[in-house]
């Protein structure tokens, strides 16, 4: 063999080396058309949003900012964010936590009993409470026949309804991932902790809440950001009293093809979703060096 | 155990047990109710009903537009799943494969479908469609709601190549089958469990999709949910009612199906 | 049956490092060639390189004369065996043993047959309706051995096969897989980091490291004339005493001893400890070469005792007895001086670095 085709080959290898990777990524190679088809064309509206009368321009987005009403919106589905993923961590802690404390046969029954929900179709879901809240519904029955109020609430139609609608959605999201992270929690720690002669109100307070905060954080975030992009839900139990950027963006393309505002609004919702991740893990990070 | 090392007497974790007790409730009894209530034969839905009656089922079953729609919605649901899982499949294959920098770029993409809100893709769909003529065509729906369905598809068998032992295919290929053989007689017999979860996912995801089909699957192609969600928006119509339960019912019938199967095959992969 | 392997110039970069660096080697048909290095040397690589899972940059892999490099893992009809034994477990041990013939086209009748025979070579014939979860360590190896050949590739590769088997049953695998090789004539490639299955087993063993080959050599050779310092560090114990020459600090040996082929510019004396022996006031010999030291240690081991010894000019070698009872009688203490002695016929002088 000669020097002159070994360094032939050496550069004829590479290319083939490169050639059967690609073999591998290709079995990607639907998917990727699929997802594009799907998602592109968002993409593309959201590039049109700066264009206006065929030129570049902020045009779209200068309406959004001389129409205070969609500066409520935007305010209004941030405030309906915040309060959902509020609640939905205050009612799932302590159910992830009780999860993590039973023993394992019961805690896969508790946890079959979060999957349900997780599991049934959002759509049902979601009548079920506009039966529950409706005027002559379930709940304002029990309330009358307990002598709690005289004549029915208005529960339906409401931000409230909205909220309680969108709590019972999202709470699978938040007890599955966080009862995954608890899990991981070393229980060495805790158990170190009562060793040392902490009482268990005080291992939790300061060993095992603080440990379990990033999960709670990730949780949170992802609540915070479904919400942000809800549609269906707050729109049924809403029943037009709540007004979300999904909905401002629905409302837009088929009442009024008004293409512009709806990417314009799509572009911001699209941004926040993209930022508050990103803000949460660099607080995530200025945590994890305090915690140190 | 955890709970074993630090013990607390039960009486303490009193308001705890209450409190996620009053949890369950709020998560379980509003699904479930509405089975009832189904059978109830006030309009409003009374619970617990005066009187029974199948009439709400008997207005669904007897209703063309509904049949229709629910037909869609299996069949849409149905060729979707055929699609997006093996396109998944292979995509999970390839996201498996790639490392460093071709990885993180490629499971973006192919989380993207959940990642962004679907009203968004919704929109852009539509705005697609109507150039392309596609808008209420059966064609249309099934192919955005594959792309819907790949995440999950990426991540169940995603998850299921992670615990496959990567030198069995190897082995396969030296023994002497090409690499879809040996993906076909060795990988896909291991993972099949996590193939079957991804089955279910896609199609349950494909037939409760309610935001793509209020845009681009109405007409004769008007699916289940877009017609409950259209009808939802005017009128509680307790037929609804009846169909929810009905919903639910398969629902569960899945799972339980889903964990019939995980039992007997965990035991044989010991 | 058989078929011989040429390896010429294989070069492998992972990301700019280098895993195998113009590596060469023949392997003649039927032998049992062992690839012996620390971890991280590239012999896994290599070895893929030979089965088809790794592409390398640049050389040629010929067997029986023909390039292979250019052929699909699943063209190249190799046996191999992983060292995860890579069974699969949805099939029975007969059905994994039967899976290479039935990808050939094999008939059912015949593919059992041709299972039950192989399955037979490695006394697991009783077994073929077992799951492979039911198996021990040693029936995988052994059911992993029979997947690899029922097919009669002419080449056999193995990756540290044995090295997930405790001691006890790893050395009697050494020995069935010999005679196994011996009956069955086909050629191994065969991978292990453990010096002595690699001496225990082969025909020829080839030292790696750094992703070079150091030594090609008989087991005998390798360890009786090791041609580099890291060769006779890495199998068995050895001193590797520099050599006075050219006003260079070290031991002073016969002037023939250093007459070679080849005149080394630093040569050094590779003392195996036990080719030592203890010189009690003999006069010297002129076939011995002879050291004055002092004993520093010695330490008990059970089936042998090792001395240190540290010479005059600071350096050290040990030596190695069995412990017969008059062996431990007449060594001697610690602190004591004694004269220690190598026969020329045991010397081997080898290059280190400057
Ligand atoms: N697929 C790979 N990607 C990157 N580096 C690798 C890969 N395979 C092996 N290497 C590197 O090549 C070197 C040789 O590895 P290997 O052949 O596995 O050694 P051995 O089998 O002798 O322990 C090591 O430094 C290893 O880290
Ligand atoms: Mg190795």
């Amino acid at each position: 063999m000669t020097a002159l085709s070994i360094s032939e080959r050496a550069t004829a290898r590479p290319r083939r080396e490169a050639f059967y990777r690609a073999r591998t990524s290709a079995a990607a190679i639907p998917a990727i058309v699929l997802v594009i088809v799907m998602v592109g064309p968002f993409v593309w509206l959201a590039c049109l949003s700066f264009v206006s009368e065929g030129h570049l321009s902020l045009a779209n987005y200068q309406r959004m900012i001389d129409n205070p009403s969609y500066w409520k919106i935007i305010v209004a589905t941030f405030q309906l964010s915040a309060i959902v993923s509020i609640l939905t961590v205050i009612l799932g802690y302590p159910t992830a936590y009780l999860i993590k404390l039973l023993p394992p046969r019961l805690a896969t029954i508790a946890l079959g009993c979060v999957l349900v929900p997780f599991w049934t179709s959002l759509l049902v879901r979601t009548y079920a409470w506009m039966v529950l809240l409706q005027r002559n519904g379930v709940i304002n029955d029990a309330l009358i026949a307990l002598h709690i109020v005289d004549t029915p609430l208005r529960m339906a139609n409401t931000m409230g309804a909205a909220v309680v609608g969108m709590v019972h959605i999202m709470l699978p999201f938040l007890i599955l991932p966080l009862y995954a992270s608890m899990k991981a929690i070393d229980p060495d720690l805790t158990r170190a902790a009562a060793g040392l002669g902490a009482s268990p109100t005080r291992s939790f307070f300061q060993v095992f809440l603080p440990l379990s905060l990033p999960g709670v954080f990730a949780g949170m975030i992802l609540v915070f950001v479904l919400c942000l992009g809800f549609y269906v839900t707050p729109q049924l139990l809403g029943g037009g009293n709540v007004v979300t950027i999904s909905m401002k963006i629905q409302h837009n393309v088929a009442m009024y093809a008004d293409w512009g505002a709806a990417s314009a609004l799509g572009v911001i919702l699209l941004l926040a979703i993209a930022l508050i991740p990103l803000v949460a893990k660099a607080m995530g990070a200025a945590y994890a060096w305090r915690m140190r | 155990m955890s709970n074993a090392a630090i013990h607390v007497p039960h009486s303490h974790r009193a308001w705890l047990y209450v409190l996620v007790s009053i949890v369950f409730v709020f998560l379980l009894v509003p699904i479930f109710i509405v089975i009832p209530m189904s059978f109830s034969d006030s309009k409003y839905l009374e619970f617990p009903p005066e009187a029974l009656t199948l009439q709400w089922y008997r207005t669904f079953f007897g209703s063309n537009e509904w049949l229709a729609a629910a037909r869609n919605s299996l069949s849409v649901a149905a060729v979707a799943t055929l699609i997006s899982v093996p396109v998944g499949v292979g995509a999970a294959y390839a996201l498996n494969e790639a490392r460093g920098r071709l990885f993180v770029l490629l499971r973006f993409f192919l989380l993207l479908p959940q990642l962004i809100p679907v009203v968004l893709a919704a929109i852009g769909v539509f705005f697609l469609y109507i150039r392309l003529n596609l808008v209420n065509t059966f064609a249309g729906i099934v192919v955005a709601h594959s792309a819907l369905c790949i995440p999950f598809v990426v991540i169940t068998v995603g998850a299921g190549l992670k615990t496959f032992d990567k030198a069995q295919e190897n082995a396969a290929r030296t023994l002497g089958a090409s690499r879809l053989r040996a993906f076909w007689d060795v990988t896909v017999p291991q993972i099949r469990l996590s193939i079957i979860a991804a089955v279910i996912f896609s199609f349950i995801t494909s037939f409760d999709e309610v935001v793509i089909g209020l845009f681009v699957a109405g007409g004769s192609n008007t699916l289940l949910t877009r017609l409950m969600f259209l009808s939802l928006r005017d009128q509680l119509d307790p037929v609804i009612a009846a169909i929810s339960s009905i919903l639910i019912v398969i629902s569960v019938l899945a799972i339980a199906v889903f964990v019939a199967l995980q039992r007997p095959g965990r035991e044989a992969a010991r | 049956m058989a078929s011989s392997i040429d390896i010429r110039s294989i070069a492998k970069h992972f990301g700019g490092v280098p895993a195998l660096d113009d590596v060469s080697l023949s392997i003649t048909p039927g032998e049992f060639l062992t690839l012996l290095g620390p971890s991280g040397s590239g012999k896994t690589t290599l070895l893929m390189c030979i089965a088809g899972f790794v592409q390398p940059d640049a050389g040629s892999i010929l067997v029986d004369g023909n390039e292979i490099l250019t052929l699909p893992a699943h063209r190249r009809n190799l046996g191999m065996v992983f060292q995860s034994y890579a069974l699969f477990p949805h099939m029975t041990v007969g059905e994994n043993v039967a899976y290479p013939l039935k990808l050939r086209g094999v008939s059912r009748a015949e593919r059992e047959r041709r299972a039950r025979e192989a399955l037979g070579v490695v006394q697991m014939d009783g077994l073929k309706d077992r799951r492979i979860n039911q198996l021990s360590g040693g029936q995988r190896q052994r059911v992993a051995f029979a997947r690899a050949v029922v097919f009669e590739p002419a080449i056999i590769l193995m990756d540290e096969p044995l090295s997930a088997l405790d001691k006890r049953l790893r050395e009697d695998m050494q020995i069935e897989l010999k005679h196994l090789h011996q009956r069955l004539g086909r050629t191994i490639v065969y991978v292990t980091h453990d010096q002595k299955e690699a001496l225990t087993m082969s025909d020829h063993v080839a030292v790696m490291e750094r992703g070079r080959i150091m030594q090609v050599a008989s087991p005998r050779d390798i360890y009786e004339r090791p041609t580099s310092e890291f060769v006779a560090r890495f199998i068995g114990d050895a001193a590797v005493l520099p050599i006075a020459v050219d006003g260079r600090d070290g031991i002073t040996v016969p002037p023939r001893l250093l007459d070679g082929p080849r005149a080394l510019p630093c040569p050094a004396l590779v003392v195996r400890p036990e080719k030592v022996e203890i010189l009690d006031g003999e006069a010297s010999h002129p076939d011995v070469i002879g050291f004055d030291g002092e004993v520093r240690e010695v330490i008990y081991q059970g089936d042998t005792i090792l001395v240190f010894v540290k010479l005059p000019d600071g350096q050290s070698l040990s030596l190695r007895r069995g412990t017969r009872h008059t062996v431990l009688k007449s060594l001697p203490a610690r602190g004591e001086k004694l004269r220690v002695g190598l026969r020329m016929e045991d010397a081997c002088v080898i290059g280190v670095a400057g």
